[in-house]
């Protein structure tokens, strides 16, 4: 059955690869946006995160940052704006508590 | 002798045949500075001593929406005003701009109690709403006669001085003649800072001209927010930075010091170790 | 006659100079003018005249970090960049004005498009607005009506407004927001004034960040966190820096003093 389909035609076949492979291509797109979610979401906390969370936090927006420079013009400008308040803000909360000083 | 020589002399001293070709002049030169308009460089002229009319002084003329509702134009009096509420209640509290044209007053605005409507409503003064008795034309003026009669009755009691409104409104103030209130409730002010009870000293291009500005004086009357940080950006501590010029055009000390309270012609109100010249 | 050249003399002094110095007055933004915002990128390339972002309008409805921390506009005029094919895909004003979201029951109204006609042109104008608009004035003082007053900027009290249940804010956009855990706040805190005898100013972190989050403030506007590590002085709050980022053009404006130099001095 499948011999029969393969040599029906080639425009099918690059029909079906294209829906098969389409959703990975999505799929990769949403995937960084599904990472940024998670890096990002933790800001109102990060009050409380660890110092080694917190660097990971970070390590996680530079490589963030890379995916989203090569996105289109405005992805870019919106996302690289959010990427760099979250990323600055977890900075923020490493120097604080590296430097090991109460707030207030 | 005769006419004909008087009318010449007249012409030689009238100073219109000076003043337009300098009015010129200077509008040509400041056509680029936003400070005045045009209008207003023709009431600063005006008030340069001697002030003109006692009672004219401090007068406001509204007419930003009047023509379009075919009234007369509003003739605000600051002197009758200035005795029961400081400039803190109105420039302040009520919101009216210090600049003529500035504040956006409309008949719907005050009916509905804001700016003149908060006071005057029938219960703290009289009413601006129609009724059996409209009070209109006590404010959009057609004729001033009355004003004038009302304020010189209103002036006999009053401390005189020799410019202005004829009237020593600090003299008034201190020896208890007039009292006016400070606050209507809205916003009541907070203290004046300790520091800002010592008199600044502002330092002008001679010692003998130094101005010793008081705080405290002026928070008698006034809010922060009133000159702060508009009029003066409490960057420039000193006069230097600003000169008589520049506060004849109605900018600084001259946002009020021209032509609403006592104008510059008594320099040593300010200027205290100054000769005792008048201008 | 030597006196009006004097005078004269003066005023021609007095007006060249203030032709150099450019004044000092500043026309006081009226209530219903109060956190306009005069966005100038892109707009005359395009055509338009540039847009007049009135704050009133959109603060009575969402808080200030769904626009400026979720959706990514910037905190000073012209910052953003914003283009019309931005808000056509979807970002910026686009996030909202697309012409399918709806706010309560009201649909609210599509921004941008690569191409328009004659009728959608009337939409173009609502924002790219060519001349003042009674209607929305109107609008402004129907609205002041219901609303807690204050002196100064819009002459309302938002905070108040929030406070008495008059206003209910909309914190996350979905699709845009990120589902975050609930916030631990700072307390208040009081901070010296520089000038002798000013009464302390209380800082209320609870009441910042209800609207605005952390990263809104930290560390753009401000970076020290040690409590007084930085010396704001109120000439650079005036002139737009640290507080004054907001408290200048759109929060309630400094001139209201004892709103944050609130804390009672003795004696």
């Amino acid at each position: 059955m499948s011999k029969l389909t393969l040599k029906a035609n080639p425009a099918v076949v690059a029909v079906l690869l294209l829906v098969l492979l389409w959703p990975a291509a999505a799929r990769s797109e949403e995937a960084w946006l599904a990472v940024f979610e998670q890096t990002c979401s933790k800001t109102s906390e990060a009050m409380t995160l660890s110092v080694a969370e917190l660097n990971a936090l970070i390590e996680k927006c530079g490589e963030l940052q890379k995916i989203i420079e090569t996105q289109d013009e405005s992805t870019r400008k919106v996302y690289l704006k959010r990427l760099q308040m979250c990323r600055n803000l977890y900075a923020y909360m490493l120097e604080h508590k590296k430097g090991g000083q109460a707030s207030k | 002798m005769g006419s004909g020589d008087l009318v010449a002399c007249l012409k030689r001293r009238t100073p219109l045949r000076h003043l337009v070709p300098a009015l010129l002049l200077v509008l040509l030169v400041s056509s680029g500075g936003s400070a005045l308009d045009h209008e207003e460089l023709a009431n600063v002229l005006k008030s340069m001593p001697p002030n003109g009319p006692l009672w004219r002084y401090g007068n406001v003329v509204m007419r930003s929406t009047t023509k379009k509702a075919g009234m007369a134009p509003v003739l605000f009096v600051h002197w009758s005003h200035r005795t029961r509420y400081t400039c803190r209640v109105c420039h302040m509290e009520l919101g009216f701009s210090m600049k003529q044209g500035g504040t956006g007053i409309t008949r719907n605005q005050y009916l509905a109690g804001n700016f003149c409507g908060a006071c005057h409503n029938g219960e703290v003064a009289f009413s601006v709403k129609d009724g059996p008795q409209p009070q209109c034309k006590r404010c959009h003026l057609e004729d001033t006669r009355a004003l004038q009669k009302a304020f010189d009755e209103f002036a006999q009691e009053l401390p005189f001085a020799t410019f202005g409104n004829g009237i020593d409104w600090s003299a008034a103030l201190k020896e208890g003649m007039v009292s006016p209130v400070n606050s209507i409730g809205t916003d009541p002010p907070i203290k004046l800072a300790a520091k800002l009870k010592q008199p600044l000293k502002l330092g002008t291009s001679s010692p003998r001209s130094d101005v010793d500005f008081s705080h405290q004086d002026h928070y008698e009357e006034l809010d922060c927010s009133n000159c702060h940080p508009d009029i003066f950006n409490i960057k420039k501590k000193s006069t230097e930075d600003f000169t008589m010029d520049s506060n004849i055009y109605g900018n600084f000390c001259g946002a009020c010091h021209m032509k609403v309270a006592f104008p510059m012609n008594d320099c040593k109100r300010c200027h205290k170790s100054m000769s005792s010249q008048q201008y | 006659m030597k006196r009006i050249v004097l005078v004269c003399l003066i005023l021609l002094c007095g007006a060249s100079l203030l032709w150099g110095a450019g004044g000092t007055k500043k026309r006081k933004p009226l209530p219903h003018e109060f956190g306009s915002v005069l966005i100038s990128n892109y707009s005359r390339q395009a055509g338009l005249a540039p847009v007049q972002f009135d704050h009133w309008v959109h603060r009575k409805n969402y808080t200030c970090r769904v626009c400026h921390v979720d959706v990514g506009f910037g905190m000073t005029a012209n910052s953003t960049k914003i283009r019309a094919v931005d808000n056509a895909k979807g970002y910026f004003c686009g996030t909202c004005h697309n012409g399918t979201a709806t706010f309560g029951s009201t649909r609210i109204f599509a921004s941008c498009a690569t191409s328009y006609t004659r009728e959608d042109y009337q939409r173009c104008v609502k924002c790219h607005a060519l001349e003042k608009d009674p209607a929305r004035e109107e609008a402004f003082y129907h609205f002041l009506e219901r609303m807690p007053r204050e002196t100064f900027g819009n002459g309302i009290n938002w905070e108040k407004a929030e406070e008495d249940g008059l206003l209910k804010l909309v914190d996350n956009l979905d699709g845009v927001s990120f589902k975050k855990a609930s916030m631990k706040v700072e307390g208040d805190f009081a901070l010296k004034g520089k000038v002798e005898g000013m009464p302390e100013i209380i800082f209320s972190h609870a009441k910042h960040t209800v609207w605005n989050g952390c990263e809104l403030c930290h560390p753009e506007i401000f970076m020290g966190i040690k409590k007084g590590s930085t010396k704001y002085s109120m000439i650079e709050l005036f002139d737009g820096k640290y507080c004054g980022v907001c408290h200048d053009k759109v929060a309630f404006p400094q001139t209201d003093c004892k709103r944050c130099h609130s804390k009672q001095a003795q004696g």
